[in-house]
């Protein structure tokens, strides 16, 4: 006798869509022919306690303070609701979006074990493995199995790994293990489908507008050097536009959706794909009256491979708003991160986003590792250049970011050695989590931590005083505080102590020196 | 300076309409409009409150017989001098969304004293009378306010909470805070960072 299957969504998840990885889990699963039910405790959650209330966890989520015992008696009372869903099923799925869904899992997962003997958890998504350079490296995954809270988990794409779990195959790629394998071909995998849901019961952002997500490609056509979406995902792979486009379609005509939301690192990465999807978008939304509107990341490229017609196309197909990382103000630094577009570029395409009436959110990245006063003056003379897009209403966002990160697996963890990068060793307790925010470059001296922190503030008031729309600029600036907190306690730590660099496992630290 | 162009395109009755623009109580434009044109006004920036004021005038309601509007036997009118503001730029941003959101200010001739004062409008300007909209300097920083800041909304996720963007107060407050870390830091220590004080010790 098969299986039954539960798999579960869980916070932190936007409660404004509902949940596209298990919607595809889910749908695979039933496409192998094994039972299953979805759970969205998500959205749930968020319905038994309140929009206010749910808001206010965020912190806790994100690391930057521990659940009160109140809040975790609610969570507790919360999960013994599903007490039944639990009971029915063999074995229970569960997505980790995130590192914001650990602390969830880690308490959904110790309740389950601890009424249920008999239950298999499988843990999969991002947060099973995503994570930093660290010296004590570990997944979230093989800490649960080893917490024995988990029973396994799967890495990487889960269509077909988690079928072959099923199946039993445990030596497949991915399956309790980060070496997974990445699946070539798109086209063929079923659409995410979202029947398992009440799609009534989501807070959609657009009044009465459902929306829901979509991903048309995996990986990313570029390289920037700070990025890590290569590690996960090495081979850029793409749908073709008829399939994406047809999945828009089937959600409208299934679920009444008109709104979508892209997960793609670039939805345009493949320019050929993203033309043929707003082709057959723009013709029926024409002929339909559907009234498509969708958003996602976007990358801007030089002008002379969009003509104005591109741009039209895109307003016409339902294109809304774009996530672009824009970065710096410096065209040297973007180059030298190797996004391949200059501030010229950026002029033309703000021109042709206002003409059709597309809207853009710049994301930004300070304190590169090659950044100068020079670039960072540049960047200052970007809210003043560009004002104007922010006063038609182009420009509706910035995220100015928390500081640049060296990510495990990207190419600016390659270059450590080149451009002798070293770290402060803060020890085990940090305001941060494990801090490698704390970093200077003998190659690029003047760009101390406490020059980074300055002008990461710096820019924050500059974009302030020229009304830019700024966008999480709050909880960014709560993480730039937890790092100045970092840095005067390292500060204090050192004080009339003499220093040396030492090496752990090829990262260099700057640490009180032994006498 | 900052500049203002007004898109204008008039119809004729007995006459073309006349148009007029007033800056800070100053008539900085006066004229017959006869075809679709566009008009730019270089406006002084030395003010920190500022008004516009433009309209129409001259339009005739009966006064020795004449009627600036002309109708058939039906009703249905044939001939109408008005002026309609096709889009007003002000540092090449459209604010026509804020302009009809204004009302337009009758300058009502004794007949049309039923029609009240206010009157709402999409830009077209079928009496004499005005609208006025105001802004502050820096012109482009109250455009963006007057168009784009929404009151603050707690109930949403902040990854998807917009209504935040233009409400820097909170963020002022942890910026000066982080500055007065960096301070502390700095006096922590026998080897200065290279780059100094941060402003708020200065």
């Amino acid at each position: 006798m098969k299986q039954k299957n539960l798999v579960i969504s869980l916070p932190r998840l936007e409660p404004h869509r509902p949940p596209i990885s298990t919607a595809i889990i889910a749908h695979a699963i039933e496409l192998s022919g094994h039972p299953v039910d979805a759970l969205d405790l998500n959205i749930e959650f968020f319905h038994y306690i309140g929009k206010e209330k749910y808001f206010t966890l965020d912190d806790a989520w994100d690391g930057v303070r521990d659940l009160t015992l109140s809040e975790y008696k609610t969570i507790i009372k919360f999960l013994q609701n599903y007490n039944k869903n639990f009971s029915d099923a063999n074995q229970i799925l569960i997505s980790v979006f995130g590192s914001s869904a650990r602390l969830f899992t880690h308490i959904l997962c110790s309740f389950i074990k601890k009424h249920y003997k008999n239950k298999t958890i499988v843990l999969g998504g991002q947060g099973v493995i995503a994570g930093g350079i660290t010296r004590t490296w570990k997944n979230f995954g093989d800490a649960m199995i080893e917490s024995q809270l988990a029973d396994h988990y799967i890495s990487g794409e889960g269509e077909v790994a988690v079928v072959e779990y099923l199946e039993q195959n445990f030596d497949y790629p991915g399956i309790n293990s980060a070496n997974y394998k990445q699946i070539d071909e798109l086209n063929n995998l079923p659409f995410p489908n979202y029947k398992y849901y009440d799609l009534g019961r989501y807070d959609y952002l657009d009044g009465e507008n459902r929306e829901v997500f979509v991903t048309s490609s995996r990986g990313c056509v570029r390289r920037c050097t700070y990025c890590d979406v290569a590690r996960f995902w090495p081979k850029f792979r793409f749908r073709s536009g008829d399939n994406v486009a047809n999945e828009l379609i089937f959600h409208y005509e299934n679920h009444g959706v008109n709104r979508f939301y892209f997960t793609d690192s670039l939805v345009n990465g493949s320019l050929k794909s993203f033309r043929d999807m707003c082709d057959k978008l723009a013709v029926y939304n024409q002929t339909h009256k559907a009234n498509f509107k969708w958003q996602g990341q976007f990358i801007f490229r030089p002008k002379n491979q969009v003509p104005p017609e591109h741009f039209e196309m895109i307003s016409q197909a339902g294109g809304h708003t774009f996530y672009v990382g824009v970065e710096t103000g410096s065209d040297k630094v973007r180059w030298e991160m190797d996004k391949k577009f200059t501030n010229e570029d950026i002029d033309y395409q703000l021109e042709q986003f206002n003409k059709n009436n597309i809207t853009v959110m710049f994301l930004m990245l300070m304190g590169y590792l090659t950044e100068t006063q020079q670039d960072h003056q540049d960047t200052l003379n970007m809210f003043k250049r560009w004002q104007k897009y922010v006063a038609t209403g182009t420009i509706v966002g910035v995220d100015l970011g928390v500081n640049l990160s060296f990510l495990q697996g990207t190419p600016l963890a390659n270059m450590l050695d080149t451009h002798e990068v070293y770290f402060y060793d803060t020890g085990e307790q940090t305001h941060y989590g494990d801090n490698f925010k704390l970093w200077e470059s003998k190659i690029n001296p003047d760009l101390t931590v406490h020059e980074r922190i300055r002008r990461r503030l710096e820019t924050h008031e500059v974009a302030i005083k020229y009304n830019w729309p700024i966008w999480r600029g709050e909880q960014r600036l709560e993480r730039m505080r937890l790092i100045a907190k970092d840095y005067k306690d390292y500060r204090q730590k050192t004080l009339k102590s003499k220093t040396e660099l030492v090496d752990v496992n090829g990262v260099r630290f700057i640490k009180v020196k032994n006498l | 300076m900052n500049i203002l162009e007004i898109t204008l395109n008039p119809t004729y009755c007995n006459h073309w309409p006349y148009f007029f623009v007033v800056h800070n109580n100053q008539l900085i434009y006066e004229s017959e409009i006869i075809k679709r044109d566009t008009i730019e006004l270089s406006l002084p920036d030395n003010a920190t409150e500022n008004t516009i004021t433009l309209g129409m005038k001259g339009k005739q309601f009966g006064k020795q017989g004449i009627w600036d509007t002309q109708v058939d036997d039906t009703g249905s009118i044939i001939e109408d001098c008005t002026l309609a503001v096709e889009d007003i730029l002000l540092e090449e941003v459209s604010i026509h969304d804020l302009l009809i959101k204004q009302p337009y200010m009758l300058d009502a001739t004794p007949g049309q004293q039923h029609m009240g004062r206010e009157v709402i409008s999409d830009g077209t300007m079928n009496f004499n009378g005005a609208f006025t909209i105001h802004y502050q300097q820096p012109v482009l920083n109250s455009i963006i306010d007057q168009k784009h800041k929404i009151p603050l909304d707690s109930s949403k996720s902040y990854f998807s909470n917009f209504s935040t963007r233009f409400h820097y107060e909170k963020d002022e407050a942890i910026i000066a805070e982080i500055y007065e870390i960096l301070n502390e830091a700095e006096k922590l220590s026998d080897k200065p960072s290279s780059s100094g004080a941060s402003p708020s010790a200065n």
